[in-house]
C-alpha cells in the first residue's frame, strides 16, 4: 500500500466510524423519558468513588447507601464516578456538578479531602460532605462511621478464643482509623486475656490488594497467630483462614461470614444508608445548605445503629462459636464473674444507649514503651482517637 | 511457529525504514489494539465505534474533556520528551516514575521549609530547579551502570529499581518528618504555602508547567534532534545517534559514550523531575506531598515517547493521544460497563503500542504448508 493511498483509506474510514458511532448513539440513546413532575422539588446526588463498586468492602458499602436513598425517595435521583484518581478527583467533581447536574456531593474518601474544600470554594452554590476527613467549609460538612467499637467486641471474642494467645491483623495503611481499631482489638482482647498480643502487618499498597492482603496474612500465621482481623476491601483474609485449620477471622465492612462459613467468629459491618439517608433528608428540608455546614461533623457509630457487630446482616455471633464463648468465664470488676458471650452482649449494650455508658479507651492503660497514657478511671476524649498515631501496650509491630 | 494449515515466519527486516513507512506500522498496530479491544467491547453488548467515538469526542471536543486531557497531557509530555533523549543513544531508562518522585519530593522539601511568606517569582523557580536536579542525580546511575557494567541490560534493571527506594521515601517522610502536624496524623505532608503553589490558568487545572514542557521540546528539538537528510545538525546531536547504533565504532572515532550517556540520562531523569514538581505542586489536587502522587505516569511516559518515534513533535502528538485516552477512557463508565475495563483499555492500548516496536524491527510473513 502506498502512503497517500493508506492515509485516504484511513480518513475514510475514521470518518464513516465516526458517522457510525454517531448514529448509532442517537438510536441507542433514544426518545426521552417522561418528564417529571415540575412541581416537586428534586436533588441530584453525586458520589465519587474511590474503589470500584463491586470491590466487596469499603466503595460497594457506600454504593448500597447510595442505592437505599435513591430507591427511597422518589425526588432524589445519584449519579456516581468510580475508581476515581485522588490526582484527578477535583475534575470529577466538577463534572458530576456541570455536567451531571448534580446539587450535592458526596466524596467517599479521604484524599479527597483538599479537592472537596477547592471544589466547594469554586462552588459556592453546592453541598458537599467529605468522608473521613477533618477539613470542612461554609458548605463543605464532614461524615464517618467508625468501627471502633466493633473492633473492641471483636477483641473481647479473639481473647477468649485463641489457643496460642497471639492475634494478627492485616492493615492496608498506617493512618489513624486504622491505628484505633488495631489498638481497640488489642483492648477488647487482652481485657479478657492479658497476655494476649497482636502482631500487624501494614500493606501499604493499595485499598484493594487481595495478593498483598494473602501473603500478610500467610506470614502472620508462620508467626503462629490463630485468629486474623482486618482492614482490605476483599475477602482475601477471610478465605485465608478458610483454607487453614484452627485459623479463624473477623469479617471486615462487607458480611464476608460466607467465604469463611466455620471459621468467621464475627466481624464488622456498616450501614452507611442510615447516614445518608439523614444527610439528604436534612438536605431536602432545607435544614442543611450551602451556607451552615462548617460544624457538621457526623461520627456515628453503634448509638445510632450506623455500625452492626458481626460477619452476616443480623448475625452479631457466628452462633457455632457461641457455645465456646458462653463456657469461658472471666471476672470483670463491675460485672463479677461473667461468660465471654455476656460480656460481649453487656458491652454492646453499653455502647449502644443513648448515654453511652462504658468506653473501651478507659484507662489504665500504657503507650507502648510502657508510660502511663490514661490514669485510672480515665476516658480518651473522641479528638484523640480520631488523631491516633500510637500503639497501646501489647501490639507488637512499629507504625511506619 | 505453525498454525493449522499456516506456517508464520518472523524475519529480521533488512533495511531501515523510512519515516512514513514507520508512521504506518504504528498506525497499524494501534487500530490492531482498537480492533482487539473492539471484540471486548462487542462481547459486552456494546457498540465500540460508538465507545471510540464518546471518548475522542469528550477528550478532545469538549471543553471540559480537552482541559481534561491537557492537564494529563503536561506530565506524560515532560517525561516522554525526556525518555526520548536517552532512548535514541539505546539507553533504556524505565525508571522516570522515580526520578519523577525525587522531583516531587525536591520540591516539596522547598515549599515546605522555605515557600512560606516568600514570593512565588523566587520560590517556584527554585522548586523547579531543586526537582530538575533530584530526578537528573536519581538517574545519574543509569548511565554508569549502562556504560562501565559488563551486563548489557544493567540500565533497565538499574532505571526501574531505583523507583522503589523513591517510593518508600515519600512514604517515610509523610509518616515521619514531613507529616502534617495538624493533620490528625494521616501520612501526607502539610499543604504547601501559597506562594508555593505553581499558577493555573483560572478555572483549569492547567499549570504553567505546560510552557516549560514545550520549551523542553522545542530545545530538544533545536539541540539534539534537528537533522538535515537524516543526520542531525548538532555535534551533540550526531554523537546520540552514532553511539546508539553502535557504541565502539562512536569510540574509537574518538567520542565518550559515557559523556554521552551521562548527559542524555541527566536530561531525562531531570525533565521527569520537573514533571514531578508540575504535578505535587500544580495539580489542585496535591499541593502536597501524598502517596497517591505516584501513578505510573513515569511508566506510561515509555509508550509516549515510543508511540511518538522518539521525535519531538511526534512526541507532542502521541502525549496528546494518551492523554485524551486517559482523560476520555473514565468516560466509558458512562456507558454501564465495569470500571476495570477501562484499565484494560488503557493497559491494550499500552501493549500495543510497544509491540510496534517488534514490527518495526521484524517481518512477520505466513505462508501455506505444503
Amino acid at each position: 500500500m502506498n502512503g497517500s493511498r493508506f492515509y485516504a483509506v484511513a480518513l475514510v474510514c475514521i470518518i464513516v466510524g465516526a458517522g457510525i458511532g454517531f448514529s448509532a448513539g442517537y438510536f441507542i440513546v433514544g426518545q426521552p423519558g417522561p418528564a417529571p413532575d415540575p412541581e416537586m422539588p428534586r436533588l441530584k446526588a453525586g458520589f465519587i468513588y474511590v474503589g470500584p463498586i463491586e470491590d466487596f468492602g469499603w466503595t460497594s458499602a457506600h454504593d448500597q447507601g447510595r442505592l437505599y436513598i435513591e430507591n427511597k425517595y422518589d425526588w432524589l435521583d445519584t449519579a456516581y464516578i468510580e475508581n476515581v484518581d485522588p490526582a484527578e478527583a477535583g475534575e470529577h467533581i466538577d463534572y458530576l456538578i456541570d455536567v451531571e447536574g448534580c446539587d450535592v456531593i458526596f466524596t467517599t474518601s479521604f484524599p479527597f479531602m483538599d479537592a472537596t474544600i477547592a471544589a466547594g470554594a469554586r462552588h459556592p452554590d453546592t453541598i458537599f460532605f467529605h468522608c473521613s476527613g477533618y477539613l470542612r467549609s461554609d458548605n463543605v460538612g464532614t461524615y464517618f462511621n467508625d468501627f471502633y467499637q466493633l473492633y473492641y467486641l471483636n477483641g473481647l471474642m479473639a481473647g477468649a478464643l485463641t489457643q496460642t494467645g497471639k492475634l494478627g491483623y492485616v492493615a492496608a495503611f498506617p493512618i489513624p482509623e486504622l491505628i484505633r481499631h488495631i489498638n481497640a482489638f488489642a483492648i477488647g482482647a487482652q481485657e479478657v486475656n492479658a497476655s494476649t498480643t497482636i502482631d500487624v502487618r501494614w500493606m501499604n499498597t493499595d485499598w484493594f490488594d487481595p495478593v498483598t492482603a494473602t501473603n500478610a496474612a500467610n506470614e502472620l500465621l508462620a508467626t503462629g497467630v490463630d485468629m486474623l482481623a482486618f482492614t482490605e476491601d476483599s475477602s482475601a483474609v477471610p478465605l485465608v483462614a478458610n483454607a487453614t485449620d484452627d485459623v479463624y477471622v473477623f469479617s471486615h465492612y462487607s458480611p464476608m461470614q460466607s467465604f469463611a462459613p466455620t471459621s468467621t467468629i464475627s466481624g464488622q459491618l456498616v450501614h452507611w444508608e442510615v447516614m445518608y439517608e439523614d444527610i439528604i433528608q436534612k438536605i431536602y428540608l432545607g435544614q442543611y445548605n450551602s451556607t451552615n455546614l462548617a460544624d457538621v461533623d457526623y461520627l456515628w457509630l453503634l448509638q445510632e445503629d450506623a455500625v452492626e457487630l458481626g460477619g452476616l446482616f443480623g448475625v452479631p455471633i457466628n452462633p457455632i462459636f457461641i457455645p465456646d464463648l458462653q463456657a469461658i468465664n472471666v471476672v470483670d470488676p463491675v460485672l463479677g464473674t461473667i461468660s465471654v458471650y455476656d460480656l460481649v452482649m453487656t458491652r454492646m449494650a453499653q455502647m449502644s444507649m443513648a448515654n453511652i455508658i462504658f468506653e473501651p479507651f478507659t484507662g489504665p492503660m500504657d503507650f507502648k514503651n510502657g508510660t502511663q497514657w490514661l490514669s485510672t478511671g480515665e476516658s480518651a476524649d473522641i479528638y484523640t482517637l480520631l488523631g491516633m498515631t500510637w500503639f497501646v501496650d501489647g501490639v507488637i509491630g512499629i507504625i511506619p | 511457529m505453525k498454525l493449522g494449515k499456516f506456517e508464520v515466519v518472523f524475519k529480521k527486516r533488512s533495511k531501515t525504514l523510512n519515516f512514513k513507512e514507520k508512521l504506518q506500522i504504528r498506525i497499524l498496530s494501534l487500530l490492531m489494539g482498537f480492533g482487539v479491544l473492539a471484540l471486548i467491547f462487542l462481547a459486552y453488548g456494546q457498540n465500540p465505534l460508538l465507545l471510540y467515538f464518546n471518548i475522542f469526542s469528550y477528550a478532545f471536543f469538549t471543553v471540559f474533556g480537552l482541559l481534561a486531557t491537557l492537564s494529563r497531557f503536561i506530565p506524560l509530555l515532560l517525561i516522554a520528551i525526556g525518555l526520548a533523549v536517552p532512548f535514541r543513544a539505546k539507553i533504556d531508562n524505565i525508571g522516570a516514575e522515580g526520578q519523577f518522585l525525587m522531583g516531587a519530593i525536591a520540591a516539596s522539601g522547598v515549599a515546605i521549609f522555605y515557600g512560606e511568606g516568600t514570593s512565588p517569582w523566587i520560590t517556584i523557580p527554585i522548586m523547579f530547579l531543586a526537582g530538575f536536579i533530584a530526578g537528573a542525580v536519581w538517574a545519574l546511575p543509569i548511565a554508569i551502570f549502562r556504560v562501565k557494567s559488563k551486563f548489557k541490560g544493567s540500565d533497565v534493571v538499574i532505571s526501574f529499581l531505583l523507583f522503589f527506594p523513591a517510593k518508600f521515601l515519600i512514604d517515610y517522610l509523610i509518616t515521619g518528618p514531613w507529616r502534617d502536624p495538624e493533620g490528625y496524623g494521616f501520612p501526607q505532608s502539610p499543604l504547601f504555602p501559597e506562594p508555593a503553589q505553581i499558577f493555573s490558568f483560572p478555572g483549569t487545572r492547567i499549570h504553567i508547567t505546560i510552557f516549560l514542557g514545550l520549551v523542553a521540546t522545542f530545545l530538544i528539538y533545536y539541540f539534539l534532534t534537528r537533522a538535515r537528510d537524516g543526520i542531525p545538525e548538532t555535534k551533540l546531536g550526531y554523537e546520540i545517534n552514532v553511539l546508539g547504533e553502535n557504541p565502539e565504532a562512536g569510540e574509537a572515532v574518538g567520542m565518550s559514550f559515557l559523556k554521552v550517556a551521562i548527559i542524555t540520562v541527566l536530561i531525562s531523569g531531570g525533565l521527569a523531575g520537573i514533571a514531578g514538581v508540575g504535578e505535587v505542586a500544580g495539580n489542585p489536587n496535591f499541593y502536597r506531598l501524598r502517596p497517591e502522587l505516584s501513578r505510573f505516569l513515569g511508566f506510561t511516559g515509555i509508550a509516549v515517547a515510543w508511540l511518538g518515534g522518539l521525535s519531538p513533535l511526534g512526541i507532542i502528538l502521541s502525549a496528546l493521544f494518551f492523554a485524551g485516552l486517559l482523560a476520555g477512557g473514565v468516560r466509558i463508565q458512562a456507558s454501564g460497563l465495569p470500571v476495570s475495563v477501562v484499565d484494560l483499555f488503557n493497559g491494550a492500548i499500552l501493549f500495543f503500542v510497544l509491540l510496534t516496536e517488534f514490527f518495526l524491527r521484524n517481518k512477520v510473513e505466513w505462508r501455506t504448508v505444503t
